[in-house]
């Protein structure tokens, strides 16, 4: 392991109140995450994968504790600065894939680079070449509801390596997929994280979908509960 | 971190725009709405102004046609705002700030109040030439006409104001929760 963590969580806690209770969604979570690792984080659902991950991604504050991507502290960003770290330094994949349903397979890969301030000639060569390496070479054209389940997700797996991120954060990728395709799915993002060196983080419920991690951590109620080395 | 941001111009928000306007169905009725409200403005407009009661009249009409526009403009925008929830969530979680949305929006009631002004120009016109013989072709008053243009795209724009606002003030975490 290198001595530089890529993202460092010092004791975040994220509390929510609902209807008059306080909800501990994370509750003093210390966690690092080094360049090139393919981490997953398991939990049943509520254990708090998803808003660690919002943190992670600055798309949510927390009530205590920092999240530093690359050595800043994410507090100390504003909403531009935000928005750019969304933009160029995290992907995200999700487990209903979220495409853009007007777009085709090949616009919805290229649309990142718009943010990132490409010009969309060059966003829409970049993203052909991304979905010719997942795979989707043939289905450029096709929008996201001519592709089957595994291909949608394939697709959001090229949108969010198509600004060339540090990190990718995939909740519940396999979630809406069948084993098979699901199993699949995490080969093509072990396969990314070896050819291409990218951070993955991935949550599941599915303790199947763990194998080839080089670390496994286990959340309960907000809280670590364990983390196993591989 | 650079301190550098995101990027989404006007040329990204028309392209973006245009797949929104053809891939869905509420664009039809916005764009039905504005000519109709718009022909029915191209139609008072170069009619030979009559007796002043007449002409009255004639403005209270016009009137009623443009709020009856506007409503519907902001109704169905904002049913298009929040049908596409999760999708505006998935673009603030790409690298969208607030006005990148807000624009996106802009932009979109920008092209349909475009093309429905120049369908109601065409209504108007041939309404006019239908009933008023009087009325010949090199006849038509073209700057009345234009200004047709003018009103179409404001109607939608500012009906739009609200909707594009809600947008944009939509929090990506609730955005990327929600179920359609």
């Amino acid at each position: 392991m290198k001595s530089e963590p890529l993202i460092e969580v010092v004791d975040l806690a994220r509390y929510y109140e609902m209807a008059g209770t306080i909800i501990k969604a994370l509750d003093g979570v210390n966690l690092e995450f080094y360049r090139g690792e393919y981490v997953s984080i398991v939990g049943p659902s509520g254990s708090g994968k998803t808003t660690l991950f919002n943190l992670i991604g600055g798309l949510d504050r927390p009530t205590r504790g920092k999240v530093y991507v690359d050595g800043v502290d994410l507090a100390e960003l504003d909403a531009y600065e935000l928005a750019w770290l969304r933009c160029r330094k995290i992907g995200y994949i999700f487990q209903n894939f979220n495409l853009i349903g007007v777009l085709t397979a090949l616009e919805n890969v290229a649309l990142p680079t718009v943010f990132a301030g490409l010009p969309w000639e060059e966003g829409l060569k970049k993203a052909e070449e991304l979905l010719r390496l997942v795979g989707l070479g043939d289905r450029l054209g096709h929008l996201p509801s001519e592709l089957s389940a595994g291909q949608q997700q394939r697709v959001a797996i090229a949108r969010a390596m198509v600004n060339d991120p540090d990190i990718i954060l995939a909740d519940e990728p396999t979630g809406n997929l069948d084993h098979e395709t699901g199993r699949r799915i995490i080969g093509l993002l072990q396969r990314l994280n070896r050819e291409r060196e990218v951070t993955i983080i991935a949550a599941t419920h599915d303790v199947e979908m763990i194998k080839g991690s080089d670390r496994v951590v286990w959340l309960r109620d907000g809280r670590v509960e364990k983390i196993e080395v591989r | 971190m650079t301190g550098d941001s995101t990027h989404f111009g006007l040329t990204d928000a028309f392209r973006l725009g245009l797949r929104y306007i053809r891939g869905r169905g509420q664009a039809p009725v916005n764009i039905a709405s504005i000519s109709l409200a718009s022909a029915f403005y191209a139609y008072i407009a170069l009619m030979r102004i009559g007796t002043q009661t007449l002409r009255t009249y004639r403005l209270w009409l016009l009137f009623v046609a443009v709020v009856v526009a506007a409503v519907s403009m902001a109704t169905v925008m904002l049913i298009s705002v929040y049908e596409r929830y999760r999708e505006i969530g998935v673009l603030k979680c790409l690298g969208a700030l607030d006005r990148h949305v807000f624009l996106l929006l802009i932009v979109e009631a920008l092209i349909q109040g475009l093309i429905g002004g120049g369908i109601g120009i065409l209504l108007g016109s041939i309404s006019t030439l239908i009933s008023n013989t009087s009325i010949s072709l090199s006849g038509i008053n073209y700057l009345a006409l234009s200004s047709t243009l003018l009103l179409s795209t404001l109607i939608s724009i500012v009906s739009s104001l609200y909707p594009a606002y809600r947008a944009m003030r939509l929090n990506p975490i609730e955005a990327l929760r929600y179920e359609v």
